[in-house]
């Protein structure tokens, strides 16, 4: 499936599942915010920015974090189905205090 | 020392640099991708038995094929169990995909800020992922991830 081909009721249904996932990672992540597009290579892509929480960012806590939460979003959110592919970005609470970046917020 | 360790040892040290900068940051992620693409394709031409041809060989290898091949990888073993040969190829594939795609953004997008998190953990994730080689290298489910880098599968 393609990029163009992804419904608004699609769309709404990926981002309840992404909500759903944020609210069951609460503890250690502030939220989760998505936005459709391309890869690299020109590829239908899903993009995840994943904010978390000060304590749980230094990478030995982060690591395993991450692993479970992209494997839980990918099977959650069903990116595979919808054809996507999936990329993750994480930065701490503190850091986008000071870079500032509107996808972030 | 091949030279995928020294491109993983120059993203490393380009990740440590005090003051910390978007430039250095970005600089580091762009290495640390080009470590894994060319750690794999060296592993992927030591199939080729004319030794002299490897070079060459080296060359013809693509980032999109390489992309394509990981993503179906990733699609396929998300879900192996922890431990398996399928769970080791599973974080090669995925770390490749995720970096490359940093890779992108790191070069060519000014507009876009990384985080020293971030950075550290994808760093992680390749350092994982020749890890992970290391324990299936031998395995066909590794070498047929090595043919699909080059050959599209059909």
């Amino acid at each position: 499936m393609t990029l163009t081909k992804l419904t608004v009721a699609n769309q709404d249904a990926m981002n309840s599942a992404v909500l759903q996932v944020a609210q069951d990672f609460s503890s250690r992540i502030a939220h989760i915010r998505t936005s459709f597009g391309e890869d690299s290579t020109d590829a239908p892509a899903i993009f995840f920015r994943v904010l978390v929480r000060d304590e749980f960012a230094p990478v030995d806590l982060l690591l395993p974090l991450a692993q479970r939460l992209t494997i839980t979003l990918m099977n959650q959110v069903g990116t595979d189905e919808y054809g996507l592919r999936a990329y993750f970005d994480f930065r701490s609470v503190s850091e986008q205090q000071k870079l500032r970046d509107l996808d972030w917020d | 020392m091949p030279f995928s360790q020294e491109l993983f040892d120059s993203a490393l040290a380009l990740y440590q640099v005090s003051p910390e900068t978007q430039a250095n940051l970005k600089r580091a992620v762009s290495t640390a991708y080009y470590a894994i693409f060319h750690f794999l394709i060296e592993d992927a031409c030591q199939n080729w038995t004319r030794s002299e041809q490897r070079f060459a060989l080296a060359r013809v290898f693509e980032h999109k094929r390489m992309a394509d091949a990981s993503s179906s990888r990733v699609a396929k073993h998300k879900n192996a169990t922890g431990g398996s040969p399928e769970f080791h190829l599973y974080s090669v594939a995925n770390a490749f995909c995720q970096i490359q795609q940093k890779r992108h953004q790191a070069d060519y997008d000014l507009s876009s800020s990384f985080s020293a998190t971030d950075v550290e953990l994808d760093l992680r994730l390749v350092a994982n992922a020749f890890a992970s080689w290391n324990v299936i290298q031998n395995e066909q489910i590794a070498h047929d991830y090595l043919f699909s880098l080059l050959f599209k599968e059909r």
